[in-house]
């Protein structure tokens, strides 16, 4: 039940970022939920559920995407790799400020990996690269809206928890 | 410290990946790929359907400000356009009367001093108009003041250096020579009263008067040529025991809406 759960929340978070968030208006079109997602578990010390959400959601992506198979996965998992390696070397404590941090990082690893895959494709013709100046136009829209949408959930989170945490004290005295 | 990428997860993601493109472009995962494709089909078409008032929602915050800029450079095209509107308005309007005071040279030989209004007077007891041609410009008093083909619309009162006042036709103090264009040939006066009437008066009660007949200038004063169109009768008065009778005149032109008029010089 608990996998059929988890892999329904992996299947709805990729939908939303399919059918929903590169439909709304620039710059939101630009914003990378499974990113978010998968910056959560990596956070909450879930990495294998972490790696095995990114396999899925990489899965699902690329079966709706132009771009030969295996670039997204790809993609994913190498973002995964860094987010890691800055989560445990220098975000060394949970806090929301790591969370943007180690967001920012990974949208960004993820989107020059895709770039520079697509690009080495690009010499068999089968892509088109993009030029220095867009790749750094697509890769700042989609951390900063990817890493603003992260503060505006972590903020919200933060809130509901203190209000939470106060009731309870509340209750107890 | 967070639990880290470990060598296990490394190697295990590498072979899963190395798994999945070997398995997909050796096409032994289609019939996986397919049955995906057909289990999120419906929910990506479920969101994407639900997604529509978000989308729109979410458009309108980002939009606002470039509709917003939008309406304003709508709105002051708006403007400029109707400002156009209007000056090309006013020069058709100008084009026709000019028109029409070339026909009148044309016909007579005599060229009207064209001249803008520019004013009238604000006070009831008369009406009059302020014109922007003066004596510097050759205006004398008691020239005719025409509009279009020679329809006469009343005199100069008064002539300043740069501007000049044009007592018209319906104003109490104006009064001019005129003839009708009946059998009789009658002539008399036509004087201004209070309000907007005009009255031909002092025509004898033995001349015919009628409705309709045309009223002209009858060249009995210096200044004032013959033949300019001033009116129609639209209603006689006769008294039994009066010498004269009156008509009630239509001023040929809107005297009201005055823009552009032509002074006749005196010949």
């Amino acid at each position: 039940m608990r996998l059929f759960l988890a892999m329904l929340a992996v299947v709805a978070i990729t939908a939303l970022h399919i059918a929903l968030a590169t439909t709304l208006p620039w710059p939101f079109s630009t914003m990378n939920i499974t990113m978010i997602a998968l910056v959560y578990f990596l956070l909450s010390r879930h990495v294998s559920l972490a790696i095995t959400t990114a396999f899925c959601m990489g899965i699902i992506m690329e079966l709706y995407a132009l771009t030969p198979f295996g670039v997204l996965i790809t993609s994913l998992m190498i973002a995964l790799i860094v987010g890691s390696v800055i989560a445990s070397y220098l975000v060394t404590t949970i806090s929301p400020l790591g969370m943007i941090a180690v967001t920012f990082a990974m949208v960004a690893t993820y989107r020059i990996c895709f770039l520079v895959l697509v690009g080495i494709m690009a010499f068999s013709g089968k892509q088109i690269a993009v030029s220095v100046q867009q790749a750094f136009e697509i890769i700042a829209t989609e951390g900063v809206t990817t890493t603003a949408l992260v503060t505006l959930l972590v903020g919200v989170a933060t809130v509901l928890r203190h209000k939470t945490r106060a009731r309870l004290s509340t209750r107890s005295l | 410290m967070l639990k880290t990428f470990t060598r296990k997860h490394l190697v295990a993601s590498v072979f899963i990946l190395l798994l999945l493109l070997v398995g997909h472009y050796t096409r032994f995962l289609e019939p996986l790929e397919q049955s995906i494709i057909w289990i999120t089909n419906p929910l990506i078409r479920g969101v994407a359907s639900i997604s529509s008032p978000i989308r729109t929602a979410i458009g309108y915050f980002a939009n606002k400000n470039n509709l917003l800029t939008h309406i304003q450079e709508l709105e002051e095209t708006l403007k400029q356009r109707e400002t156009a509107l209007g000056e090309q308005t006013i020069l058709v309007e100008e084009n026709n009367a000019l028109r029409k005071k070339l026909l009148f040279t044309k016909r007579t030989g005599r060229i009207p001093l064209i001249s803008y209004v520019v004013g009238k007077t604000i006070d009831n007891t008369g009406n009059t108009l302020i014109i922007d041609k003066g004596a510097r410009d050759g205006v004398q008093e008691e020239s005719a003041v025409i509009v279009g083909d020679g329809i006469l619309v009343g005199k100069i009162a008064k002539v300043n250096p740069k501007t000049a006042i044009v007592r018209l036709i319906n104003d109490p103090h104006s009064k001019i020579a005129a003839t009708v264009l009946n059998s009789d040939k009658s002539i008399g006066l036509v004087e201004g009263g209070f309000g907007i009437s005009v009255k031909l008066t002092t025509v004898l009660q033995t001349e015919v008067l009628k409705k309709g007949d045309l009223i002209i200038t009858s060249g009995l004063e210096e200044t004032v040529p013959r033949g300019l169109l001033i009116g129609h009768i639209t209603r006689v008065e006769k008294e039994d025991y009066g010498p004269f009778q009156e008509g009630i005149i239509q001023p040929a032109d809107s005297l009201a809406r005055l823009t552009l008029v032509g002074v006749l010089p005196p010949e």
